[in-house]
């Protein structure tokens, strides 16, 4: 399944880069709703349980019907507050689809995010769950539907004395114990999204929980002129002597509606446990095989000064700081410590660290420079070049869209460290232009807000002052935005040329720079 | 694309997904294409619990505790088998035996079975009659003769008659639907309308 999994992430990355850059230059990159869908779906669930108290206060399951369109024709805001509630609802099951298909196409479902995936998934089946028994709740034709087909699902259980589809024939009114169960289970349920969203962002630091204020704001905004333009109505009350021809279908949660009551309820039972295995089994699907596997970062105890700065950036939560143990005099007391199982190998404590102590094998801030030199010998940037350096998780991944421009690719722009740009521009290149991914599209979090820190607000491990910041520029393109990228390098080439004729040194030397103070001899 | 351009393509293409949204949340599906009509068979029955049961002797009676002596001593029965007839319009639907729900099939007997039909009148047959054995003879007689233990007297009591039978026309309009089920008060088949 590695490869099927493999071709349809890389598929779907395909289907979201236009989308995406269409909604960054509609949105930008801060407010793209696509980017935001996790902290939209959030959103919302407030909102649904705000609207929620408000309908509860005057449904009665007594008379279940009869009570909604109370709500609907009599109560104060009654229509509104229904409307917003349900499509509230609807918007909520969108963004969370489209978050877990984010995470997917990012490839971020296995290793330590199998928590956050496997918990993503049960919120989604509280979310449609929830919105069945709200439907029930209702009574009306398709509130009946739902119930019917929900009811020949439990009869493949083997576990009621009776079958519960006779509820439904019209033997006797249905009773109101049916409704209390499902108003219990609507509220019920939804109470259990608190532990499952904390689940869902305990591995990661500083989890944001709801989209930036304008987008939160405007987005209630619209969702309320929706429910006020395009008022929600009733449907005619559910009856069991009278077979609907038309129902108003919410697909939102009812999609499988019009296939499941073709079939027998054992296939539709089938097709759910498939769809639930095969959602549960995609972190096993994706996780690469073990030669392939990123190594976890790891601390050069020699190195490390004890600053914290690695601590503080991951995004992970995956290092921590301990006492030193080996050589203590003189030394700090204590020493970075990456926890393997925590750390999803994104590199950012590279580019946090000043001495360059940390980072996943092959990818610390010393490799980095190693690799710069390479890259110099082999292009020779010269005073009227910039180069390119890109998140090979981006816009990086195709480098043929950004012109002739020198090209570094790097796996993640937020685990950059600030010495390899000093080095190319020591090294003759007239500018940099650093492509890194929006922040809130960044599969590693918080790489791009760490490298505009680094670069532009003096966090460690920043780019120096001697640094002319007039040759260094960073911009957010998403992997679909080429033609902004390549305004960005014009743009950049431009100032460039504007500029003095840089020299290049004849041997930089960047990492003396960084160097440790030596340790003291006992 | 300049901000007022910007701002007013960003204010459509958001009209235009809430709209999509509730466009797709009222969707008018067809859930009955047809003008048929149903006829629904659904009830739940207690068959007769049928018991071997004996007096014993008085040397038996004499070795018992005295708070435990009976004059009939039963081992826990089964329910009596049914057999089911449906027919509507003339086509048969169902006929079958109706065994009792449960591992020992002595619980309940449920039936739900729905047959679409083109709207007008239809003729409906059902019988559910004790599938007796071929030789006239059943295992309850002699429950019966002697009367039985308490609870088997009191689940027959509660059990639906030997044979019932219901031959009806019923009417139905376009999309309407008929209910066919026991009454338990009245010990008979239905029909249920509106």
């Amino acid at each position: 399944m590695r490869p099927l999994t493999t071709r349809l992430a890389a598929a779907l990355r395909r289907v979201f880069a236009p989308l995406d850059a269409a909604a960054n230059r509609l949105y930008g990159g801060r407010f793209n709703p696509l980017y935001q869908s996790g902290t939209i779906a959030a959103a919302l669930l407030v909102i649904l349980l705000v609207t929620g108290v408000y309908l509860l206060l005057f449904y009665r399951i007594g008379a279940p019907w009869a009570s909604v369109q109370r709500i609907t024709d009599q109560v104060w805001l009654g229509r509104w507050i229904r409307g917003l509630h349900r499509y509230a609802a609807d918007l909520a099951v969108v963004a969370t689809a489209v978050h877990a298909l984010r995470m997917f196409a990012q490839r971020r479902s296995w290793g330590r995010r199998v928590l956050p995936w496997v918990s993503g998934l049960v919120a989604l089946g509280i979310v449609l769950v929830s919105g069945w028994t709200g439907y029930v709740l209702i009574w009306d034709s398709f509130g009946r539907l739902l119930a019917v087909e929900g009811a020949r699902l439990f009869d493949l259980v083997p576990l009621f004395s009776e079958p519960i589809s006779r509820a439904f024939v019209g033997e006797r009114p249905m009773p109101a114990p049916f409704f209390f169960l499902n108003l219990f289970a609507h509220i019920a349920i939804p109470l259990g999204m608190g532990i499952v969203l904390w689940l869902h962002v305990s591995r990661v630091a500083r989890p944001t929980l709801l989209p930036p204020r304008p987008l939160l704001w405007w987005g209630t905004a619209a969702l309320t002129a929706l429910a006020l333009l395009w008022p929600v109505g009733m449907a005619e009350a559910a009856s069991a002597f009278r077979l609907p021809q038309v129902v108003p279908l919410d697909l939102f949660y009812a999609f499988w509606l019009p296939a499941a009551r073709g079939v027998p309820a054992g296939w539709s039972a089938a097709g759910l446990v498939l769809v639930t295995v095969a959602l549960l089994l995609v972190p096993r699907w994706t996780t690469p095989p073990k030669g392939s596997r990123p190594a976890p970062s790891a601390v050069d105890e020699h190195t490390c000064t004890g600053c914290t700065q690695c601590a503080l950036d991951c995004p992970y939560e995956a290092i921590s700081m301990v006492p030193r143990t080996a050589n203590p005099v003189g030394r700090s007391p204590l020493v970075g410590r990456v926890d393997p199982d925590r750390c999803v190998s994104c590199g950012i404590c590279a580019g946090s660290c000043s001495p360059m102590g940390v980072g996943p094998p092959g990818r610390t801030g010393r490799d980095q420079l190693d690799s710069v030199r390479a890259f110099t010998k082999q292009h020779r940037p010269g005073p009227g070049d910039v180069v390119v350096i890109a998140c090979s998780l981006g816009i990086g991944a195709q480098p043929g869209r950004l012109g002739d421009a020198p090209l570094h690719p790097v796996a993640c722009a937020g685990s950059v460290h600030t010495s390899v740009i000093e080095l190319l521009l020591r090294s003759g290149a007239g500018g940099v232009l650093v492509l890194a991914c929006p922040e809130r599209d960044c599969w590693n979090r918080e790489g791009p807000r760490w490298l505009e820190q680094r670069l532009y607000r003096q966090r460690e491990a920043e780019l120096y002052e001697r640094v002319d910041r007039r040759r260094v520029r960073l911009a957010l393109v998403s992997s679909g935005q080429a033609r902004e990228a390549r305004a960005e390098l014009a743009a950049l080439r431009a100032a460039v040329a504007a500029l003095a004729v840089a020299g290049a040194e004849t041997a930089p030397d960047v990492l003396r720079e960084c160097e440790t103070v030596p340790e003291e001899t006992p | 694309m300049t901000g007022s351009i910007r701002g007013i393509a960003m204010a459509l293409v958001s009209a235009g997904l809430l709209v999509g949204t509730a466009a797709l949340s009222w969707y008018p599906y067809e859930a009955e294409p047809r003008p048929d009509a149903v006829v629904r068979f659904s009830w739940r029955t207690r068959g007769e619990v049928i018991e071997n049961c004996r007096r014993p002797g008085e040397a038996e009676l004499a070795q018992m505790p005295a708070h435990l002596r009976q004059e009939v001593i039963c081992q826990q029965g089964t329910v009596a088998p049914y057999r089911l007839r449906i027919g509507v319009g003339g086509m048969t639907l169902l006929d079958s035996l109706a065994p009792g729900s449960g591992g020992r099939s002595d619980r309940p007997m449920y039936l739900l079975r729905e047959v679409l039909v083109a709207a007008g009148s239809h003729r409906v047959v059902v019988e559910l009659r004790r599938d007796d054995r071929p030789d006239g003879t059943d295992d309850s007689t002699q429950v019966e003769a002697e009367g039985g233990s308490r609870r088997a007297r009191s689940l027959r009591q509660r059990a639906i008659p030997r044979r019932m039978t219901l031959d009806t026309i019923v009417t139905l309009g376009a999309r309407e639907v008929v209910l066919v089920t026991y009454d338990s008060e009245k010990r008979r088949l239905v029909v249920v309308h509106q």
